[in-house]
């Protein structure tokens, strides 16, 4: 097969010791790429019941089978390992350069176990390994690392995935960045970095990956340059990222304001895309060979001082460290992103976590005193700001904070958890369930916690002549579904769409390069595919991957014990929303969406109390080998 | 008839005027469609955007009432 190394790398920093394990095109083609190799590691050689801060956790940085190509839009990082915030499967993906890199170096994926005794770089160049000192990096915020690295070894082109202060502090949301603006952003990876004195992995390949057809690869490039830019995705997404969902959600009353006590926010103006366009934003970025650019950058050169090397807030941080928080201040929320990516905290939990934190001091469960002197009121900036540097290095109410927002409400007591709102102890993102059910089933069925990438929403598959009911049609879409439906229907379109973007995450795709959110389609993602590798591979051979990549972190999760006691979407989505457009409404029906989940177990042939699967699925999907029943399919 | 229309996102560029909410004269009758032909909408845009009578997704097709809040917003996941 073309387009793949055919070597994976592996580090035990226990001993500072590496070796590189050479894998069969059988291997790629059944795993694809991303969290489809690190799960193969991770039940083969790891006991899912370890801590997630000891030596024992493995920590998984893959490419896939068609990253470091020069297509359009396939730049992703996926690092995978026990998540210390969710304590299950964790899982984060990153766009950026470093996978491309990493394949060009020679590997398409590190595996990582052990603990150095002192804090250690990984430098990789051209197949090279060495472990390097970083006594000198440690403490020391992102932008100065990466400049010390790349200084140290004379090359501008090295790329650096790292953790800053947030990461080595153990903050159980820490994360990992490359090229200072591109974020594996959730489950808390950073801290696993942390907790093995990793404080880098630079990359350096000057070997192009070999293609099967590299014309055609950079064909497609070119369309999408040209015809896919031309299209509405394309358009949007160059001119605004993410930013239109600001307003979007604040127009169906469901935008994350005080804590999700409002859905809309009174502040919405100051922040919505136009309001960033017409003031602080410069010109956007983009990751390898993407011609989208998607990226936001944003600059601000009064006393606040926000420096445009570390990009700009995207959707997700604009509510998380803006409405959320009743914060409009766009200069505040863009220095509190600046800060989160110095320090390396995922800005989603960060701003759920101080939300908690507001919620609890307005409501006398934390007094000034345990807030070190701090106001922390609702829509109080600047004492937001001062949080984010307590909770990256651990000082005062930080340290309480620094352990997420349900562990904090355990600590508090005083019936605190009910401010808190997550899934297997991660903080919810920005997308409100309450008008799109089939985001409620991601939130409460993502192996690894509350997320909002694991399928597309319910919203663009309303009608036929919506542009994501056409352009999945192939997947066997025969019926648009209401958005708030809890039917069988919805079930059946949230298991096809949620396989579909986990192939999309396991070859490495970007969701905005492509169908249906991108202006790539299916069709060209299967040529794509052919050209890079020279085999023909079927859809239905990829969304087998995909599913049984779904199986894999089921296993995963059933052997370090999770039930589906974990599977529980937060209680806050089954109440009527209170103000805006749909105050009195909205409140989806708990035992309608119990229902949902058991069909879905169902769906997946997982047994819908114990959540194992059928040893037919795992037959069917060759993964014998991962459960009790020994299998010899490996 | 009389509707409430309110665009953002992409598809600000069709504002009747550079106001966030205008009030626009629909025939008894008349539906998202007939409505994003008044204000210049290609038709194809419909595919890509998120279409909100008073905050709810609707049927293109469904006919409106008079002081209806129809919201033509950019429809986008992620981020």
């Amino acid at each position: 097969m073309k387009g793949i190394n055919g070597k994976i790398l592996k580090v035990d920093l226990n001993n500072q010791q590496y070796e590189i394990d050479e894998k069969e095109d059988q291997f790629y083609r059944k795993y694809i790429g991303g969290r489809g190799f690190a799960l193969y590691y991770m039940h083969k050689e790891m006991d899912p019941k370890v801590d997630p801060l000891s030596p024992e956790n493995m920590l998984v940085f893959a490419g896939s089978i068609l990253v470091g190509a020069q297509g359009p839009a396939i730049p992703r990082l996926t690092v995978c390992g026990k998540s210390p915030l969710t304590g299950s499967f964790g899982e984060s993906e990153a766009g950026g350069f470093w996978a491309p890199e990493l394949k060009k170096a020679g590997y398409d994926a590190v595996v990582v176990t052990g603990r150095a005794e002192k804090p250690v770089y990984l430098w990789i160049k051209d197949g090279e390994v060495e472990f390097r000192d970083a006594q000198h990096l440690w403490g020391k915020v992102t932008g100065e690392v990466q400049e010390s690295i790349r200084e140290e070894h004379g090359d501008k082109q090295i790329h650096v995935a790292q953790i800053g202060p947030g990461g080595e502090n153990l903050v159980r949301y820490g994360n990992i960045v490359n090229k200072l603006g591109h974020f594996n952003g959730r489950c808390g990876l950073g801290a696993v970095m942390g907790s093995k004195n990793l404080k880098a992995i630079a990359v350096r390949g000057t070997e192009n990956v070999e293609l099967a057809d590299r014309e055609k690869v950079l064909e497609l490039n070119r369309w999408t340059a040209k015809e896919g830019m031309q299209t509405s995705q394309g358009k949007r997404l160059h001119k605004s990222g993410t930013w239109t969902t600001v307003r979007s959600n604040n127009e169906a009353g469901a935008l994350p304001t005080r804590n999700w006590n409002k859905g809309q926010f009174s502040g919405v103006d100051k922040i919505s895309d136009e309001s960033w366009q017409e003031s602080i934003a410069k010109e956007g970025r983009g990751c390898f060979a993407c011609p989208i650019r998607c990226k936001r950058v944003v600059e601000v050169d009064n006393e606040i001082e926000v420096d445009p090397a570390y990009g700009g807030p995207e959707y997700e941080t604009v509510g998380a460290l803006g409405s959320t928080l009743e914060i409009d201040s766009k200069e505040i929320i863009a220095k509190a992103n600046e800060l989160c990516n110095k320090y390396t905290l995922d800005t989603i939990s960060t701003g759920m976590t101080i939300a908690f934190a507001m919620e609890c001091y307005e409501n006398g469960l934390l007094t000034r005193e345990d807030c070190d002197g701090l106001e922390l009121k609702f829509g109080n900036g600047e004492a937001a700001l001062t949080l984010i540097d307590k909770i990256a290095h651990r000082e005062g109410i930080g340290d309480l904070l620094a352990e997420g927002s349900k562990r904090a409400a355990e600590k508090i007591g005083q019936g605190a958890e009910k401010y808190v709102h997550q899934v297997k102890g991660q903080e919810v993102p920005m997308h409100d369930p309450r008008v799109k059910t089939g985001v409620g089933l991601q939130y409460a069925l993502a192996s690894y916690g509350a997320d909002h990438m694991k399928a597309p929403h319910d919203t663009d598959f309303v009608s036929e002549e919506k542009h994501g009911f056409k352009s999945l049609k192939s997947l066997g879409l025969d019926k648009p579904v209401d958005p708030l439906s809890l039917s069988d229907d919805k079930v059946r379109l949230f298991y096809t769409l949620e396989v579909y973007w986990t192939l999309i995450d396991i070859l490495g795709c970007c969701c905005f390069g492509y169908a249906p959110a991108g202006p790539v389609s299916l069709e060209q993602l299967l040529e794509l595919i052919k050209a890079v590798t020279g085999e023909h591979i079927s859809l239905k051979e990829l969304m087998d991957a995909a599913e049984r990549s779904i199986d894999m972190a089921r296993v995963f999760n059933n052997k370090i014990g999770l039930t589906r006691e974990d599977d529980r979407l937060t209680d806050k989505f089954f109440e009527d929303f209170t103000d805006g457009p749909l105050k009195g409404t909205g409140g989806i029906d708990r035992e309608e969406f119990e229902r949902a989940v058991e069909l879905y177990y169902r769906m997946m042939g997982w047994d819908p109390q114990t959540l194992e699967p059928e040893r037919s699925k795992l037959a069917k999907m060759g993964i014998t080998w991962i459960s009790k029943y020994e299998g010899e399919d490996s | 008839m009389k509707v409430k229309v309110r665009l953002f996102g992409h598809l600000r560029e069709y504002r009747p005027q550079n106001k966030k909410e205008s009030e626009i004269e629909l025939e008894p009758g008349g539906n998202i469609i007939d409505l994003a032909r008044k204000l210049g909408i290609p038709e194809e845009e419909l595919s890509f955007s998120l279409i909100l009578v008073n905050a709810r997704q609707t049927d293109r097709r469904k006919e409106l009432k008079a002081g209806d809040v129809v919201s033509f917003v950019t429809l986008t996941e992620g981020g």
